[in-house]
């Protein structure tokens, strides 16, 4: 599926061996353009808006001065895009982020993957802000557009957490307290925690008019349940162990991990929150085809995304 | 059963580790970690037929294979009695145990024989133990032919049985003569033993080490390969080490004409008499009294009692006043050692002698050899002697004659005075002739008047020609005259210059004995026997206008000399230390007066006695006249510092650790266990049963998985 798209085509494994999280994003986001470029769909940059006359009060570093040196009056040059658009990533930064069978962890696709979008954002000249969380909210940076504001996000990103155990609930909560401005919230996790008590806090979120994307970063063995003999399996997070027998847990494992997919999808589709779940092996280009998509949906009225959310979140 | 490497038996206990790995749960190896554990659910480990024991007679087998491994590894051995006796050859060990006096204090002897006993009961069976006993000489408890006579079993036995016989004495120790003596013991061979003296030989020495004993001579012992010298230096308690002694000091009464007022006599109040209080360096009392007491030992009130402070290590001279009636004994009290606290004193007497120069009054003093002569102390610490000048013996009586023991004639002296002279030198005195003045008109005839008294020419007598002056030359300092001016430091006579002097060729050289000679080898003092008794000539005077001899420092100790050889020898002092002898003479009886005047016994009636311990002793004459003597302990036991044991490892005497000889006996034992397990050689017995076990095991599962077959 993903090779009939114009996507997914970057090697993730040869992006994630690049030490710096800048050129990781610059990469792949221009991989994504070039690869747009051939795609039918285009026309989604920053486009002028109108002139307005300069007033008091107005930042005088918006005036137009080719314009000032063609009519002798100060204008503003504005654009459409520039109206508030604010943009949150949240990022999980809990011990569970830190499996990992890959050379790299969740941990690490889900840094690569906010700093790709932070990036995309930038470029776009969307306000950005970033918060890191684990049990609580570990790191706040309020969503800006300046110079220097996507060198701090890359930089929060990089700083290594001591994240303990994921607790969704109280982060949420606090984010609605924090984000009052109606903005576009991402959130990175591996969503390894029952929905039905997210629900509540989500819909609160959806409530304050923000658009919600939840990205799930999942590495391939948590798919389904690789060991074939008897192990002992320490959970990262608590540290508990148990003994799991393999023949069981090969059966077990499968089912509940798909009721788990699917009950979180379904919550998103109820709360019109957008769903897209990763593996770690796959390329980061599907998070901004995502997002695209739904810009495209919400700012053209509810254009249908080739890719169902719903289908995508079961895969 | 004994093993050779006991350790190794340890390795039993792996047979449990089969059992235990066996009956324990087994956990799975591998642990991973993960994510979550949100689609797990635990599985607990199943019970399996492994956590039961199935096939018991193979579990045996095999732990009773381990179990013969590792008695073979300890190498196990029978030890029999025979093999220990066979192996090994004694040890010849003396033992020397101090009975001096200091080994009265409290408890000393009592720990002496602990240790002894301690050190017996660690000896082997086949080591030839003596005890002996040492003071001033060695007293055999265990000897060692009483050793190599009994049987092996028996000997310490006996030997701890003979430390109940250890008395101590009054004596001072020896340890010289104790060690000579056990290390002639040591290498005496018998011949029930071996031909060859034994190799090792170990002598210990149980003592108090008083720093009074002298160790240089050890230096001087010649020390047998082999031998070792165990020092076992009883140590002191704060009460034992406590010493002072009180010593009650001979003083001549200066107020006194009489020569019989000399010394210690009780009840002569008009003497001032001192003691000398020694206090030891551990002492803990600084405070001591002085009490007389009488001959029953009961004390006698004086007052103001006698009271003085002495500092520790310090040593004071007090005065104690006069000696009051009755008092034989001054004693000590206040320190907590009581065995040296008595001084016993004699009433004493110094003899009377007398020594008379014959000469005419000279015009000038210094002309005469009395003015010289009196000026020389003649007394000694047993005789008073009297000096006296006369002009001619014409007067004399046989009182007066009585006490004279020697007579100075000048050349003055007359043919009749010569002849007495004559006479009291065969009776046993002597003469000293000295021929004072140049050969004139006016001196006597010398050679005339030696004719006439000896029947006998002398030889020659003439003028010396002296050239400025004549030195003596010579000298024959072995003679009783010079002994004591021997040393390097005393003998330069080149000093003395005589100005003038006779020469004299003697006629019968040969019955003369030259004792000096001056420069051109003319006699300068000669003598000759006469009868029993002696005649000295002098063939210059000592005056200065003769020679320079009177006026030289070695004038003084020629003439006390030549006083010191005419003093009969006496036969007993009054004041005597344990350990010295006199001698009775027939029909005199020796009466210990602090023992309630009882006679002292003394072996097969010899009549020499050995004071043995401290008291007043009474030699009673025929006529029932006492002569007292004070017997004393030996300063030196007082002393309560130690030796330790570096100040005996210098002077060189092979000494072991107290370890070491456990440490040799260790490994004597080992050796033997060594060998004994070597010739046994149980282990290969041991791995044979293991090699069958291990067969009998694979026979018997052979046949059970045939049979589960």
């Amino acid at each position: 599926m993903k090779q009939e798209t114009s996507v997914g085509w970057i090697d993730m494994a040869a992006i994630m061996r690049m030490d710096n999280l800048q050129w990781r994003a610059k990469r792949i986001v221009d991989g994504f353009h070039s690869g747009l470029h051939r795609s039918p769909r285009h026309g989604f940059s920053v486009e002028f808006s109108e002139y307005r006359p300069f007033s008091e009060g107005d930042d005088p570093r918006t005036i137009d001065w080719k314009l000032y040196a063609r009519s002798d009056r100060y204008y503003i040059k504005k654009f459409e895009d520039e109206t508030n658009r604010r943009c949150y990533l949240v990022v999980d930064q809990s011990q569970s982020m830190r499996h990992g069978t890959l050379s790299y962890t969740k941990l690490d696709y889900a840094r690569t993957l906010a700093a790709t979008l932070a990036y995309y954002w930038n470029q776009q000249r969307d306000a950005v802000g970033l918060v890191t969380f684990d049990q609580t909210i570990a790191d706040v940076l309020p969503a800006r557009y300046r110079t220097g504001q996507l060198k701090r996000i890359l930089t929060m990103l990089s700083r290594d957490s001591s994240g303990e155990a994921t607790n969704l609930e109280a982060p949420l909560r606090h984010l609605a307290e924090l984000v009052r401005h109606r903005s576009l919230i991402v959130i990175v996790s591996d969503f390894l925690v029952s929905p039905e008590p997210l629900k509540q806090a989500l819909g609160f979120l959806g409530a304050r008019r923000h658009e919600l994307l939840l990205i799930q970063t999942l590495d391939p063995s948590e798919k389904r349940w690789m060991f074939d003999k008897p192990v002992m399996v320490q959970d990262l997070e608590s540290g508990r162990e148990i003994f799991v027998d393999a023949a069981q847990a090969q059966k077990q494992y499968a089912a509940r991990f798909d009721q788990h997919q699917k009950s979180w999808s379904s919550i998103a589709g109820s709360l019109g929150i957008g769903w897209l779940s990763l593996e770690t092996n796959e390329s980061i280009e599907w998070a901004l085809w995502e997002l695209l998509q739904r810009q495209q949906r919400t700012g053209s009225g509810g254009a249908v995304p080739s890719r169902s959310i719903a289908s995508q979140g079961a895969s | 059963m004994n093993f050779l490497s006991p350790l190794y038996a340890l390795a039993a206990f792996a047979v449990i580790a089969p059992v235990v790995f066996h009956l324990v749960r087994r956990r799975p190896k591998e642990k991973i970690t993960f994510s979550t554990l949100m689609f797990l659910d635990p599985a607990p480990p199943r019970l399996t037929r492994s956590s039961q024991i199935d096939h018991w007679v193979l579990l045996l087998l095999r732990a009773a294979a381990l179990l013969l491994v590792a008695a073979a590894f300890s190498r196990p051995y029978w030890d029999s009695p025979m093999a220990a006796s066979s192996s090994q050859s004694g040890i010849r060990r003396v033992l020397l145990i101090d009975t001096s006096a200091s080994m009265r204090r409290d408890g000393m002897l009592d720990a002496a024989k602990e240790r002894a006993a301690e050190w017996i009961r660690k000896t082997s069976n086949s080591d030839i133990i003596s005890v002996y006993a040492f003071h001033e000489q060695v007293e055999s408890l265990f000897s060692l032919s009483e050793s190599l006579d009994s049987k092996e079993g028996q000997r310490q036995t006996l030997a701890i049985q003979s430390l109940d016989r250890l008395k101590p004495t009054w004596f001072a120790a020896d340890l010289t003569k104790a060690i000579g003596f056990a290390l002639d013991t040591a290498q005496t061979d018998s011949e029930a033993e071996s031909d060859a003296p034994p190799q090792q030989a170990e002598l210990v020495v149980i003592s108090d080490f008083q720093q009074s004993m002298k160790l240089d001579e050890l230096a001087s012992i010649s020390w047998p390969k082999g031998t070792q010298l165990v020092p076992m230096i009883l140590p002191q308690t704060p009460d034992q080490a406590s010493n002072a002694r009180a010593l009650l000091l001979e003083d001549v009464d200066a107020n006194s004409d009489s020569p019989e007022v000399v010394s210690m006599i009780p009840g002569s109040a008009a003497t001032e008499f001192r003691a000398r209080i020694s206090n030891g360096n551990e002492s803990k009392t600084e405070r001591f009294q002085l009490t007389w007491l009488d001959s029953q030992s009961k004390p006698i009130e004086v007052n103001p009692s006698l009271e003085s402070t002495v500092l520790r290590g310090k040593s004071q001279i007090v005065r104690v006043g006069a000696i009051p009636e009755n008092a034989t004994c001054l004693e000590l009290k206040g320190d907590t050692v009581a065995f040296d606290n008595r001084f016993y004193f004699a009433p004493k007497k110094r003899i009377p002698k007398k020594v008379l120069a014959i000469e005419k009054a000279a015009s000038e003093p210094s002309d005469e050899l009395s003015y010289f002569l009196k000026q020389v102390p003649m007394s000694g610490d047993k005789y008073e002697v009297e000096f006296q000048r006369v002009d001619s013996l014409q007067d004399m009586n046989d009182e007066q004659w009585k006490d004279i023991v020697l007579v100075f004639a000048s050349a003055q002296a007359s043919v009749q005075d010569m002849r007495r002279l004559k006479i009291f030198a065969d009776g046993g005195g002597h003469v000293v002739w000295v021929w004072d003045e140049p050969l004139s008109d006016a001196t006597p005839d010398l050679e005339g008047i030696y004719q006439q008294v000896f029947g006998e020419p002398i030889g020659k007598i003439t003028e010396a020609s002296v050239k400025q002056y004549a030195m003596l030359e010579r000298i024959q300092f072995s003679s009783y005259l010079f002994q004591s001016l021997s040393d390097p430091k005393f003998n330069d006579f080149t000093k003395i210059r005589y100005w003038k002097h006779r020469d004299v060729e003697l006629s019968q050289p040969e019955s003369w004995q030259i004792l000096a000679s001056f420069d051109n080898r003319k006699p300068a003092m000669l003598e000759r026997k006469v009868g029993t008794g002696v005649w000295t000539i002098l063939t210059a005077g000592w005056q200065p206008r003769e020679s320079q001899l009177a006026l030289s420092s070695k004038f003084v100790p020629i003439v006390v000399n030549r006083v010191q050889a005419s003093l009969p020898v006496a036969n007993h002092a009054n004041q005597m230390r344990v350990g010295d002898s006199i001698v009775v003479s027939e029909g005199t009886r020796l009466l210990n007066v602090t023992g309630g005047n009882s006679e002292v016994v003394r072996p097969n009636g010899e009549r020499a006695w050995k004071a043995d311990k401290p008291g007043l002793f009474a030699l009673e004459d025929e006529e029932d006249k006492l002569t007292y003597i004070a017997v004393n302990l030996l300063e030196s036991e007082s002393v309560s510092a130690q030796h330790d044991i570096q100040r005996i490892s210098q002077t060189g005497a092979p000494l072991s650790e107290p370890g070491d000889s456990e440490q040799a006996a260790g490994l004597q034992r080992q050796m033997r266990a060594v060998e004994l397990e070597s010739t046994q050689s149980g282990w290969r017995w041991l791995l044979c049963s293991v090699l069958g076990l291990i067969g009998l095991e694979s026979l018997w599962s052979i046949r059970r998985r045939v049979a589960v077959a």
